[in-house]
Parts: C-alpha cells; sequence; structure tokens
C-alpha cells in the first residue's frame, strides 16, 4: 500500500470518525432541546464551589463564551495564518490555513460546500472567524488545529457547562496577542498563477479580537425565564453570586491554563487575574444595575401621564413617587386630594415625613429583547386631580420621583440612575389636537377672527365638522384641521385670508353658497397674494381601516387671488387645490390666481359645471391623475400657461369654451385620455395638444382664432406618442399648420375650415350640406353660439 | 349522448391542450436568459481596471470617488450608448470574478429604464430578490422590476447577472408615479467606516432652524424629482429630516399622533410583512437599504423593497426565546417605536403576514422554479447549485417556523 493510499485511508477513518461525533452532537443537541427544566433546577443553593471545582446543575451550556477574530482583507489573500504573539513575534500558529493555497475566495467556499453569505459553522466554538464588517469570511478557508491536537475537541472540552470556569476562560483568550498574515512565502509556480491583485509580500492583517460572555440560554428554558418570573430571578441570583466568586475564580485561572487543553499554548496568565477581577466586577455591576426613565407629560388640564421605563436585567419593584410638599398650605391641600392610577389600582396621596408619598407595590419584570442582557419593562400611570390646583402644579411635577428596588440586590435604584423630565409644556396641545378636546376647538377658532358682530365659528364634535356661518372671516394664522375633520363655509360667508396663509382640510369641505349670497374666500391685500384652500384625501392613513374619500361640494363661490402653498410635505399648486377627494364645483369663479393653477385636483374625481376660470397668471384648471367630467364652463389660461391641462387623467368635456391660453386651450399629456365635445377653443396659441401617450377625441367642435390647431408629439421617453381623433370640426381663422412627430397621430375626419369674414355664415350652409344636419350637430351649433358670446 | 368517437376526440384536444401547457412552461423554463452584450474601448476598460484596483485598497467605493466610463449596450439588434460604472458600495460587488455594474442610457431609454444595475447574482440571494418582487407586487408594493440576464463584455461571457431597474424618474413614470424624492438613510455607513456619506445640510423650511435631529446621520435624496422645481426638493429633503426626527427622538405619544401624517402605515406594515416573510432584517431599519419615495400629492412616505436578503430565523427564534412574537418583534428603534405607538401596524402586519403564509407552498415552489430554471442554464456553475439548494431550504425552514402565523393572521385579517 503506498504512503497516499495509507494517508488517504487515514483521511477517510477521521472523516468517518468526524461524521459519527457530528451525528452524536447533533443528536446530543436535539435531546437538549426537549429537555424539561425543573424549578429546584435553579435552586442558588445546588451551585457553589465545591472542593474546589463549581458545580452546576442547570444546563451544560448556561454560558456563552464567544471568541472572536475577525480579519478583514483587503482583497484576495493566498491563505492565513493566525498567531499567537509575544513581544510583536509570532510564538506559533493558533490556527493554521488550510491547504486550499492559491484558491481564490469563492473556490475556496466551495470546497467547504459553503457559499457567499454563510454564517460560519464556527467548529472551533469558541474561537474561529467572526462576522467581519464587509462579509468576507476568511475562516472558510481555514482548518483550524492546535499543534498536535484537533482544536474542536481542545475547545468543547473546555467550554462545558461550567459558568466559573468560561469566566475565567475568557480572560484567558483576551491575554491572547493575535497575528494573521498572509501565508507567504510560496513557491514561484504558485506565484506565477497569483492573479494581479493579490499581494505577493509579507502582509498582516488587522485583526479585531474579542472576547464576550452572552447568557445564552437552551431554548426551553429561556422561554421559561421569559414567562415565568420565578425562574429568571433565581437565574440572576445564581449569576450575581458567580461573579461575587473572584477569588475562587482567579484560583480556576491557574488551573485552567495548566489544563491538558491548553498546556501545549504556553500561556502566560499572569496578567489575567486583574483583569478576571473587573469582569466579575462588572458582571456584579451588570446585575446591580438599574435605569430608569420617567416621562411626565400633563394631558388636558386635569390629567398627567406618567411613563415610567425600566432599563434593568432584574427585576424591579416601584415602591411609590414622592416629591417635596408644595409650600403654601391651600397648595398642601390640593396636593393630598391627587390620585395615582395605573390600570384597576388607585392610590391616593400621603404626607409622610413631610414629603408626599404615593405608595405603590408595582413589579417591573423586564423583557428581554435579544439576550437577557438587554431587557426593558414600561408601566404607564396617570396623576389625576390636577384641576385642584388652577394651574398645572409644573413646580410639584417636576420634583416628584419614583422610588425603586433592585430585587436581585435588594438594594435601591440609586437616584443618578433616574433620569426623569417633564415633556414639553406645550405637548398639551398635540394631544388635545388628536383628540377633538374644547382646547383644540379654541385653538382652531382662534385662527378664524371674526370681523364683524354673530356667531363664531364652532366645532362640532359628533360630526367633526368646523362650522362657519355667514359673516366676514379673517384667516390669520395657517388653519389646518387635524385629519378627518371637516369644514362647512355657509351661504354668505367671507374668508378674508393673510398674505401667505393658507387653509387645509383633511376631511371633507361644503361651500354651500347661494346664488344671492355667494361664498367669497380672498385675500386680505389686494397686492400679497394669500396661499391655497386645499383638501387633502389622504389626511392620515389609519391601518386596517378604509377611509372614505372625502367629498368637496363646492357651489356659488369665487375664489380669487390665492398663489399656492406647500404644507405637509406637499405642493399645492392651485389656489384651490383638491387632493385625493372627489370634487363637485359648481357655479362657482376661480379667478386673479397667482398660483400655478387656479384649480389643481390630483388623484380626484370631479364633476365641473357652469364654472368659470378667467384672468388667471398660468393654468386655468390642472387635472393630473384625475377622472370625471366637465360642462358648461369656461376656462381661460394666463400668458404663461393653459386653458385647460390633463395629465394622465380621463375626462369627458361637453359644451365648453376654453380660450386666450397664451400656450394651450387644452392641453393632455402622460397617457391622458380626453373627449370632447361640443366646445369652443379659441384664441390659444395651440388649440389641443396631445402629447406622451395622450389621447383626445374631438368631435363637433369649433376652433377659432388659434395660431394652430392640433399639436401630438412625444417629449418625454417613457411614454408613447400623442394621438388625436377629430371629427365633425370648424376651423375659423385657425393656421393651416400642425405639429406631428414620427410617433404621434392625428386623425382628422369632416373638417371645415373659413375665414373670420365667414362666421356670420357659417350655420346655414351647414344645416343644409350632408355632412352637416340638423339633429345630429347640435353640440355643434352650441358651440358655434359660443363664437358669438 | 355523444358518440364514443366524440368523446374521444374531447379527451385528445383535452390531452393536447395539457401537453401545450406543460411544454409551454418546460420551454419557457428552458428558454435561455436575455444576453445582454457591452462593448468597452480599451482605454477606458483600462481606466476601469484601475479604478477596481485603487477601490481595493479602500476596501470602499465612495460617492465621491466614481468613475463613470463610455461604453456601449447591444440587446436584441439594438444598440444603446450607455455610461458605465462599479456600482456596490462594499467589496462584494467588485473584488470577486464578476463584478456589478450600473448603466445609464444616455440617448434612448432601454424598454423604458434610464438607469439599470447588473448584479452578481449571490449578493441578491439567487432567485431571492426577484422572487421578493413577486411578493412585493402580491401585496402592492412598489418594486423594482428584476430578471435574470447573461452578459458578455467584449465577447468575453462574464456569467450570469441578476439586473434590476434602479430607482428613477422614469421609474416612478412608468410605473404611474410622479416624479419625486427618493430618500435613502445611510447614518450607520457613517458609524462604520468613519467617512463622511452622503452628507446632507438642512434647515426647517422658512426658517433658520435646524431641526433638533441628533442622531440623524445622513439622509441621501435620490434626484428622482421634478427637476424643475428645485425649491420643493429642498423642502422635500426638510420633511424627510422632520419625519425622521418624529421617529427617533419623538415620544410615543408623539408619533401616535403624528406618524400616520408622514407615513402610510398600511405601506409600512406591508413592507414589515415582506421582510418578515423572508426573514430578512437587512432592509428593516432607516438605513442604506431604504428606498422611502415620498408621494407628492399626499405628503405620504411609502417604503420600496429593496435588497431583502433570506435570512434562517431559526437561530434567531432560538435567541429570542422560542417566541414567535419576540422573533417578530422590529429590531429597528424606529421601527418598533411605530409598533409601539400605532398597535394597529402590528395588527395590519401579521394580517398581511398571514396571508403570505398561506401561500407559502406557492411561493416556495416558485422559489424552487427559479433556482431550477438557473441551474438548469448554467450546469457548471457548482456555488450555483450548492447556494440556490441552501436557499430554498432555508424558505421552507422559515416558512414552517412561521406556520402558526398563517392562521393567527387570517384571524386578524377577518377582524379587520
Amino acid at each position: 500500500m503506498s504512503r497516499g493510499q495509507i494517508r488517504g485511508k487515514w483521511a477517510l477513518a477521521g472523516l468517518g470518525a468526524l461524521a459519527a461525533i457530528a451525528i452524536l452532537a447533533t443528536l446530543r443537541l436535539a435531546a437538549r432541546e426537549v429537555v424539561t427544566i425543573e424549578s429546584a433546577e435553579f435552586d442558588p443553593g445546588r451551585s457553589g464551589w465545591i472542593e474546589g471545582t463549581w458545580r452546576e446543575g442547570w444546563s451544560r451550556r448556561p454560558v456563552w463564551l464567544r471568541r472572536r477574530l475577525s480579519a478583514s482583507p483587503l482583497r484576495p489573500w493566498v491563505t492565513f495564518d493566525f498567531s499567537r504573539v509575544r513581544g510583536g513575534e509570532p510564538v506559533g500558529s493558533l490556527v493554521l490555513a488550510s491547504d486550499a493555497a492559491l484558491l481564490q475566495y469563492h473556490a475556496a467556499s466551495r470546497t467547504e460546500g459553503l457559499a457567499h453569505g454563510d454564517l460560519l459553522p464556527n467548529r472551533l466554538a469558541k474561537i474561529g472567524g467572526g462576522e467581519v464588517a464587509d462579509d468576507f469570511r476568511l475562516a472558510l478557508v481555514f482548518e483550524p488545529s492546535l499543534p498536535g491536537r484537533a482544536a474542536a475537541t481542545t475547545f468543547t472540552e473546555l467550554a462545558g457547562g461550567d459558568a466559573a470556569r468560561l469566566i475565567a476562560l475568557a480572560e484567558v483568550l483576551g491575554a491572547w496577542e493575535v497575528l494573521a498574515s498572509n501565508r507567504l512565502p510560496i513557491s514561484d509556480g504558485q506565484r506565477a498563477r497569483l492573479p494581479f491583485f493579490v499581494p505577493r509580500e509579507r502582509q498582516d492583517l488587522k485583526i479585531l479580537a474579542t472576547t464576550s460572555i452572552e447568557v445564552f440560554l437552551p431554548v426551553p428554558l429561556t422561554r421559561r425565564v421569559v414567562t415565568e418570573p420565578g425562574l429568571r430571578e433565581a437565574l440572576y441570583r445564581r449569576l450575581f453570586r458567580v461573579a461575587e466568586q473572584v477569588p475562587d475564580l482567579a484560583a480556576s485561572v491557574e488551573r485552567i491554563a495548566g489544563s491538558t487543553a491548553l498546556r501545549a499554548l504556553d500561556l502566560d496568565v499572569s496578567e489575567v487575574r486583574p483583569r478576571l477581577e473587573t469582569t466579575a466586577a462588572a458582571i456584579g455591576g451588570y446585575l446591580r444595575s438599574v435605569w430608569v426613565e420617567c416621562l411626565i407629560a400633563v394631558v388636558g388640564a386635569d390629567e398627567a401621564e406618567i411613563a415610567l421605563t425600566v432599563y434593568s436585567v432584574v427585576p424591579v419593584v416601584l415602591e411609590g413617587f414622592e416629591a417635596p410638599l408644595p409650600a403654601e398650605g391651600a397648595r398642601v391641600e390640593a396636593a393630598l386630594g391627587l390620585q395615582l392610577r395605573q390600570e384597576t389600582a388607585e392610590v391616593a396621596a400621603v404626607v409622610k415625613q413631610g414629603r408626599l408619598r404615593f405608595a405603590t407595590d408595582v413589579r417591573f419584570d423586564p423583557v428581554p429583547h435579544d439576550t437577557v442582557h438587554f431587557a426593558t419593562a414600561r408601566l404607564d400611570f396617570v396623576l389625576a386631580g390636577l384641576e385642584r390646583f388652577g394651574e398645572v402644579p409644573w413646580e410639584l411635577l417636576d420634583a416628584l420621583e419614583p422610588r425603586l428596588t433592585n430585587l436581585i440586590t435588594g438594594e435601591p435604584v440609586p437616584a443618578e440612575h433616574i433620569t426623569g423630565f417633564v415633556s414639553e409644556r406645550d405637548s398639551r396641545y398635540g394631544r388635545a389636537a388628536a383628540e377633538g378636546v374644547e382646547a383644540f376647538a379654541n385653538a382652531l377658532v382662534r385662527r378664524l377672527v371674526r370681523a364683524g358682530p354673530g356667531n363664531s365659528p364652532r366645532l362640532d364634535r359628533r360630526t367633526r365638522r368646523l362650522i362657519v356661518t355667514a359673516g366676514s372671516y379673517r384667516v390669520v394664522e395657517d388653519l389646518i384641521l387635524p385629519p378627518g375633520y371637516g369644514l362647512v363655509l355657509e351661504a354668505g360667508v367671507e374668508l378674508r385670508i393673510h398674505p401667505g396663509r393658507s387653509i387645509l382640510v383633511r376631511g371633507p369641505l361644503a361651500v354651500l353658497g347661494e346664488p344671492q349670497r355667494p361664498v367669497s374666500v380672498r385675500g386680505t391685500s389686494g397686492e400679497e397674494p394669500w396661499g391655497t384652500l386645499a383638501v387633502q384625501g389622504r389626511g392620515v392613513s389609519i391601518p386596517g381601516v378604509e377611509s372614505p374619500r372625502p367629498r368637496v361640494e363646492m357651489r356659488h363661490v369665487v375664489i380669487e387671488g390665492g398663489a399656492g402653498d406647500y404644507l405637509g410635505g406637499v405642493e399645492y399648486t392651485g389656489q384651490l387645490s383638491v387632493h385625493h377627494a372627489d370634487l363637485t364645483l359648481e357655479w362657482a369663479t376661480l379667478t386673479g390666481a397667482r398660483a400655478s393653477d387656479a384649480l389643481s385636483v390630483r388623484h380626484g374625481r370631479v364633476v365641473i359645471r357652469d364654472t368659470r376660470f378667467a384672468d388667471n397668471a398660468a393654468d386655468g384648471a390642472d387635472l393630473d391623475h384625475s377622472e370625471g367630467s366637465i360642462r358648461r364652463s369656461l376656462f381661460a389660461g394666463g400668458q404663461r400657461g393653459d386653458a385647460l391641462e390633463l395629465s394622465g387623467s380621463d375626462v369627458s368635456i361637453e359644451d365648453s369654451i376654453f380660450h386666450r391660453a397664451g400656450r394651450r386651450c387644452l392641453n393632455a399629456t402622460e397617457g391622458a385620455t380626453v373627449r370632447l365635445r361640443g366646445s369652443l377653443l379659441r384664441g390659444c396659441s395651440v388649440g389641443i395638444t396631445s402629447r406622451d401617450g395622450a389621447r383626445v377625441e374631438v368631435r363637433e367642435s369649433v376652433f377659432h382664432t388659434n395660431t394652430r390647431a392640433f399639436a401630438a408629439t412625444r417629449g418625454n421617453q417613457v411614454f408613447g406618442g400623442g394621438l388625436i381623433q377629430a371629427e365633425d370640426l370648424i376651423l375659423i381663422d385657425t393656421g393651416p399648420e400642425d405639429r406631428l412627430d414620427d410617433l404621434s397621430k392625428i386623425e382628422v375626419e369632416k373638417m371645415i375650415r373659413v375665414g373670420a369674414a365667414a362666421v356670420s355664415t357659417v350655420l346655414e350652409p351647414l344645416e343644409t350640406t350632408d355632412g352637416f344636419s340638423t339633429q345630429r350637430y347640435r353640440a355643434l351649433r352650441q358651440a358655434l353660439r359660443h363664437v358669438s358670446e | 349522448m355523444p358518440s364514443r368517437s366524440r368523446v374521444l376526440a374531447i379527451d385528445w384536444v383535452v390531452v393536447l391542450l395539457l401537453l401545450l401547457i406543460v411544454g409551454g412552461s418546460r420551454a419557457a423554463e428552458l428558454a435561455p436568459l436575455l444576453a445582454y452584450r457591452l462593448r468597452i474601448e480599451p482605454e477606458p476598460l483600462r481606466a476601469l481596471q484601475d479604478f477596481r484596483d485603487r477601490i481595493y485598497d479602500m476596501n470602499f467605493l465612495p460617492p465621491g470617488e466614481r468613475l463613470w466610463i463610455p461604453a456601449r449596450f447591444e440587446h436584441a439588434g439594438e444598440r444603446y450608448p450607455v455610461r458605465l460604472r462599479i456600482r456596490g458600495d462594499l467589496p462584494i460587488h467588485w473584488r470577486g470574478e464578476q463584478i456589478s455594474y450600473r448603466l445609464k442610457f444616455t440617448d434612448r431609454l432601454f424598454q423604458g429604464r434610464k438607469e439599470i444595475n447588473l448584479i452578481i447574482p449571490w449578493d441578491k440571494h439567487y432567485g431571492v430578490e426577484l422572487l421578493q418582487t413577486r411578493v412585493a407586487d402580491d401585496l402592492g408594493l412598489a418594486y423594482f422590476p428584476g430578471r435574470f440576464v447573461s452578459l458578455a463584455i467584449n465577447d468575453q461571457d462574464v456569467g450570469l447577472y441578476y439586473e434590476n431597474e434602479h430607482p428613477t424618474r422614469e421609474y416612478l413614470q412608468r410605473t404611474g408615479r410622479e416624479p419625486s424624492s427618493i430618500f435613502t438613510f445611510a447614518a450607520n455607513w457613517t458609524f462604520y467606516f468613519g467617512q463622511r456619506y452622503h452628507t446632507v445640510w438642512f434647515e426647517k423650511p422658512g426658517t433658520r432652524e435646524r431641526p433638533p435631529i441628533s442622531s440623524l446621520g445622513q439622509i441621501k435624496q435620490r434626484r428622482t424629482f421634478d427637476r424643475r422645481n428645485p425649491e420643493i426638493a429642498r423642502r422635500q429633503l426638510g420633511y424627510a429630516a422632520e419625519f425622521y426626527a418624529l421617529l427617533s427622538e419623538g415620544s410615543l405619544e408623539e408619533i401616535a399622533a403624528r406618524a400616520g401624517l408622514y407615513l402610510d402605515l398600511e405601506n409600512f406594515a406591508r413592507y414589515v410583512a415582506l421582510q418578515d416573510f423572508f426573514g430578512s432584517k437587512h432592509s428593516l431599519a432607516f438605513g442604506d437599504n431604504t428606498r422611502l419615495y415620498l408621494d407628492p400629492s399626499s405628503g405620504k412616505f411609502e417604503f420600496m423593497p429593496w435588497d431583502t436578503r433570506l435570512m434562517s430565523l431559526r437561530e434567531r427564534w432560538e435567541e429570542r426565546g422560542g417566541t414567535l412574537a419576540a422573533l417578530l418583534e422590529p429590531d429597528d428603534d424606529m421601527f418598533r417605536a411605530v409598533f409601539e405607538a400605532i398597535p394597529g401596524v402590528r395588527a395590519a402586519r401579521d394580517a398581511a403576514l398571514g396571508e403570505l403564509l398561506r401561500e407559502g407552498s406557492v411561493y416556495a415552489a416558485e422559489l424552487d422554479r427559479i433556482h431550477a430554471r438557473l441551474v438548469r442554464l448554467h450546469p457548471e456553475d457548482e456555488r450555483l447549485r450548492a447556494e440556490t439548494k441552501r436557499l430554498g431550504g432555508m424558505f421552507r425552514k422559515n416558512l414552517e417556523l412561521l406556520a402558526p402565523y398563517a392562521a393567527s393572521g387570517a384571524e386578524i385579517a377577518r377582524k379587520r
């Protein structure tokens, strides 16, 4: 048998043994998972130093020791050595690189049957490559070993369920100074095959070495510890006692260093003992550390909420709150009327030793987050009866302190571990606004200043409406209604809004003008514009609650002189802006807007009838991603705008007039679908533009004195070209040149072009020709009648 | 009564239809991936290689160091001029044999896309990210469309890539959204690398006052907003800062009262459900994997899933005491604050997660199908085979662990 064959057989035998060990370990682990741990096993009396050995009764793995060695190479290296270092010089390999020399990272990963992103198998349970910053897991290329010994065996042996020994071992491991370097020199042949970016000289890697002890309990035990406070308490008590055993722990360091497993490492443990004392003290201190945060917030005028949060791993008892007695007799009497409530319990204030006290016996059991290292508990209390003071007794609240006791040590929680503050005093408003209490109503009404005699605006709490009755009002500050609250402007209301101020309604809006008593919304200054009257339908989202889209019903209203505003992360580009709501606008006039749009609707449904948009600076109306219908309305745009802009919307328009826009009478973009009938488009640069996937059907309409009738183009590659399908049109004094690109299309059927002089005679020939007979072209004749209006 | 011959004929039709269906799906599985070709001239290619060598030494690709080179992209007989750069801040994207790229189409859009990423597939956990887009679609969340492609550079095959669309204005428009800011947060990166990253200064709109954001690292505002209105973009940044400040420093009462004004809470709950479904903690924080779209018409932020990682829930479950409730408690303080302040969010998450889990076997089969196709197309890739097997197994194990939520989630959904 050749040497190679013998080596192979040994390797096979080794693999078999490893597999057997792995199977046994798995079975053992599985068995451990279902072990029921009796509460008796938490009896601290069963743990302790007996004949020089710490006896544990509760798990073979109660405390987890982690020694992480992490290296962050900048690029693929050949392989790596971890070495122990003394005086800056390597004194022996701690973990040797595998034989996977020259393999790059990915190839090496494959040899291990692992891919990038895996956690390390951590075979060397207590020493191994940890998680490094960039996920480059070096340990994948290592076959860890100790000189002459199998490392996994060595450290498993050491890492048994002996908490005391683990603490000591942590310090022993921490005493190692470790170096990692690439495994050079290598042969010339190997070197030649290296990629150009692999270092060819010896280089050291930065090593991050950390040692930590974590209380990682087996799952069944942890579950019970979480759910059964008594068990947790017993566990803490015992850990606490472990930490108290510093001299014994220190003594065990020598024993560990001299153990069979570590003797080969030739450890110098002289520095370990002082560090061990620090560690033990830290553990003990940890169990003593209880941090408490006390937040007191006044809500309304008669109650304070107290939120007490405990950061601790140990249970704590709140014995009560106390504060110095208020100075004056009447205030002392008032203070004695205070009551502390916690769920069903209620405690009255008493005076004891010159201090005001509330006696409780409330236990805090902090709930661990990840491990039992990090645990918090929070309880809320209400301090009722503040109204007895006539005003909020801030000095009393500022001085109110909790008294707490650590249940493990039995010591009071020191005052310096309690942080507390009384929350911002204006938080009253925030809470009140959310709940719609009187303070909120007053706050809203204050923003609406009545200019003359009459009723003040009132908040109807049942319907959640702020109702403004007939009269003149000034809006002196932004009037922003809370989500769900509506605004009603009754007939005869005149709102005068200060420059730059706006109204934002996050609920329904009803503007109930009448022909003889319209509602008007204007600015207070002729020169400086106000902002916007806006409705936001997505005021607040409540999970699981499908909020109805707010309805906006406006009739007989004049809105003038707004410039738009930016509120709550939203730009409202219209002097009237409606987002995510259903708008019905009738007999309205929107004029003199200094905003981008006199009306802006986004994601809305609209019905517009008998409404006039005139003398506005830019667009008359802008409907984005909306749907609806328009009838008998007049749209005029400014020199810089369109009469009507429709972006991504689906709208039917009938019997309307578009005129005098510096740009387009009707501008459809971004996939809009528009059906236009019986309308007049007059005096614009372009009658209809269809861009970027928009589709416009126009029938029985009249184009009058536009520079050109149509433009169909694509400006944005995301969309396709524009489409215009026109039928039965009369073009009066409108230029013949349409604008069209290769991706767009204009289809026209039955179109008559006439000069301006022929306008008065257009109707008659239409009614006599076959193509334009009476019934069918009622809409067209209506459009023609608009020409003379 | 139909004749026997007619019955037979019907049988044959059924059989043929079945064959067509089975054969069709089989053909789809065997169909080659889309083939992309990149042509890079020698000079820019050399510059790119030098650049890669340089970032090796930095071990990080800082934003200020990015190198764009001209190239030509070819697909299906069409040629597109592009600008190209190495993408990915961390070395995983550029230190191995394959490199992740970002392509920007300079002249005309490619299938409506302005920018795409070609990402090394293991960074996206192979089929997991693709499956994530389908889950996101089912949940009604916005997502960045993805697919697997084969890439060749200068006629040399460089392997399998995961392509996904980069957040751009064009992407927003194509998916029916208005152009607006998408935000990413990067506090943890600064902490880690000790260098500035996407640093932004901002003020509260209309004041000289800086918001009280002591814990805020950086906010990255992607240029997906309407560039015609830079003032609004600036204000949106301030708005994002306000939102961050509320969640990071506000009391639970404040969060309860105001978080719903900023955040689409249903979207948030579904986003968390998606992450929990995959056991992913990678994007469950306000960090560099956050893609937070600001709906400019409502002022609501929406999460867009990005970089979902499949992670084993078992270990985490053990560490957390073996309870599902503890397992699914958000780690991130800000996420947790929303959960604590607004109980309805947790219920919404549970309901959405329950819905996903009831379809768990369908999703698992879908993941297997994606992986099987990749393996079939790349039988030589041992790593692909091993990794996809591992990921598929992990996904199923996670589903088993989460199974009790399917019933409780259904109950919650019913109550809602």
